[in-house]
């Protein structure tokens, strides 16, 4: 509609301006916000201590060693397979005693200190979730772990 | 003009003619209503542009009194003696810019210096509508407008439909119904944005 006191061009530039002043409103509001607040740091890789690089290395040197000099055998290589499973840990009851079977299906019941038959193995010890094994020919010394039901 | 007017809203078209001072008051709501006042005859010829102004704010006032506190405040259309306007339609040009210097250029083409009158465009997909007042005697009577507190919304033309034909021996007598629908077609114009249909 043809109108003298607002006319179309008026209109237009009013609209122009809002849009304008509606851009320069968000940049500046864009602006703050991007230069003004401090950055986020990025974040930095934990300082890990010293001791984590020192087993690699240690790791690297036995393995050369064992692999040069033949006088560090590894005693476990000369002992035989310890081939029992662990049935039953009574930790309650005392003497605190385990029961096994071996490979026969044999059930056997042994406390700390005892010496499984027909082998050199020896109980040493039972911890809270393995036996330790000591064989007392070559002095190797063996974990076994069992599972604790709850 | 898409926005939608708001229900109630009242428009008041006032048209300064040859024979009569025409009012339509438009009213929109779930019935338009439309009521028509002629208030003077020969207004061109009685009247100056200070009494036309008193004469148009003292029946606003009138209207504006009857309603109640919150009703909407009309809105006020005025269109002046046909001899104020110039009106031209050109064709338009391909690559119109909509941009103040655009239609400038535009206008300079039609032989108008922009300076010096009060002007608007109406562009549409053909050509483009043009209406053009002398800037002194559109501010002689907007001004009368202003002093008697009622600045107009709105001061535009509408064509006078020359399908109404007048018996010239009563022209004095008879209501002029030409600018009875002039006056109608201005207020429902401004309230429903529709172009009237060509006359």
């Amino acid at each position: 509609m043809l109108n003298l006191v607002r006319p179309h061009r008026h209109i237009q530039r009013q609209r122009r301006r809002l849009y304008v002043t509606g851009v320069c409103v968000l940049g500046f509001i864009g602006g703050i916000y991007f230069f003004i607040t401090p950055p986020i740091p990025d974040p930095e890789p934990m300082p890990l201590p010293l001791v984590q690089s020192l087993p690699a290395a240690t790791l690297n040197e036995k393995k050369v060693v064992a692999a040069t000099s033949p006088d560090a055998i590894n005693p476990c290589a000369s002992a035989p397979l310890l081939q029992v499973q662990v049935r039953a840990v009574l930790l309650h009851s005392f003497p605190v005693h385990v029961r096994l079977s071996d490979d026969s299906g044999r059930l056997l019941m042994l406390t700390p200190g005892d010496v499984l038959p027909n082998t050199d193995w020896k109980l040493s010890a039972i911890q809270k979730n393995s036996l330790i094994w000591v064989h007392s020919h070559s002095g190797c010394q063996q974990q076994q772990p069992f599972m604790v039901e709850k | 003009m898409l926005r939608k007017r708001k229900r109630g809203t009242v428009a008041m078209a006032f048209v300064v003619g040859e024979a009569w001072l025409t009012i339509a008051e438009v009213i929109m709501a779930a019935r338009q209503s439309i009521q028509v006042n002629m208030l003077c005859q020969r207004p061109i010829h009685t009247h100056s542009s200070m009494s036309v102004a008193k004469l148009i704010s003292s029946h606003v006032l009138e209207k504006e009194s009857k309603k109640h506190m919150f009703s909407p405040k009309p809105f006020l259309l005025v269109q002046w003696p046909e001899r104020l306007y110039q009106h031209f339609t050109v064709q338009r040009p391909p690559n119109l810019k909509l941009t103040d210097s655009g239609s400038v250029a535009l206008l300079a083409d039609a032989g108008f210096i922009s300076r010096e009158w009060r002007w608007d465009m109406l562009p549409s997909q053909t050509s483009c509508h043009f209406l053009l007042m002398k800037v002194t005697d559109y501010h002689e009577y907007y001004q009368a407008l202003c002093d008697q507190h009622c600045p107009p919304d709105v001061i535009g033309f509408v064509p006078r439909p020359d399908n109404f034909v007048l018996s010239t021996a009563h022209i004095g007598v008879w209501p002029d119904i030409a600018a009875v629908q002039q006056a109608i077609h201005f207020a429902t114009q401004f309230l429903t944005g529709h172009q009237p249909c060509s006359t």
